[in-house]
């Protein structure tokens, strides 16, 4: 088997589109990635999760203060965005 | 185009560009879309190289990072491109200073003491031994791992993501994996 059959039998088979290799090198490989997967979850947060991530992230944001996207002068700078602002400078 | 109306109200199907913009022009909330819509792939993808322990952790600096960064965001890459380098870099930032401490060896296998529901030490030492092989190889083979077994992207689709051919993705992972069977055979 050359490279990039090679390459191609071990994307299939993370695919799970072919079965296991008879060529040792190849087996290897193939025995990593079911390591790897077995090991390392992937699975995304549920819903509830992530809501209870999103309210202590916002904990913590409060603590360090952050939770303004601009600083004040730059929210000044940016008075053609808030028609608010323009008006009263227009006034 | 954003129009004035459109900008008081967060449309939840609105793209990141516009979020972004809301975000910028003080619509807070529009983070909120934004977080929710871009959480999964922060979080596998630092749940696959970082201990259990400190996995929220992380992951709320990397958003802590992102409100903080977003105001000067132009959007020369994509969003998502932007917030999977952000990401990359807070989990090396993590390793550094542990490695500043001189705790890698230590402190990572004593959090494996802290079982969490379903695994057993044996599994926790085993999942970050091969956390710490990953995040030992370099960078063009730890991401291409990332994005295909983390994120869970087909290999078309990181050849259009990363700008390459479909065979130069397939020989890259081959080699990716090669590397990692080595780290973790050492």
């Amino acid at each position: 088997m050359n490279d990039t059959e090679k390459d191609n039998h071990l994307a299939d088979f993370v695919d799970g589109k072919t079965a296991s290799s008879a060529d040792l090198d190849l087996r290897q490989l193939e025995e990593t990635i079911l390591h790897l997967k077995q090991s390392l979850p992937n699975d995304s947060p549920n819903s509830a999760t992530s809501k209870q991530m999103l309210v202590r992230l916002k904990a913590r944001l409060k603590r360090e203060e952050v939770t303004s996207p601009q600083p004040f002068w730059k929210k000044i700078l940016n008075f053609q965005n808030s028609p608010q602002i323009s008006m009263a400078l227009a006034l | 185009m954003v129009t004035t109306n459109y900008m008081h109200k967060i449309n939840p199907e609105a793209n990141d560009e516009i979020l972004i913009h809301q975000f910028k022009t003080g619509h807070t909330e529009a983070f909120d879309l934004l977080y929710y819509r871009h959480l999964p792939n922060v979080y596998k993808r630092v749940r696959y190289v970082i201990p259990e322990n400190d996995v929220e952790d992380v992951t709320q600096e990397i958003f802590i990072a992102a409100i903080k960064a977003l105001p000067s965001f132009r959007g020369d890459a994509k969003f998502s491109t932007w917030l999977r380098t952000l990401t990359n870099h807070k989990v090396a930032e993590y390793y550094r200073k542990r490695t500043r401490k001189q705790e890698p060896l230590l402190a990572p296998l004593s959090d494996a003491t802290t079982t969490m529901a379903g695994n057993t030490s044996k599994t926790m030492e085993e999942r970050i031994f091969i956390q710490r092989a990953i995040q030992n190889l370099p960078e063009n083979y730890r991401e291409i791992l990332l994005l295909r077994f983390a994120e869970d992207l087909q290999f078309n689709e990181i050849a259009q993501l990363t700008n390459q051919n479909l065979e130069a993705v397939k020989s890259l992972f081959r080699r990716a994996v090669a590397a990692l069977r080595t780290h973790l055979d050492k």
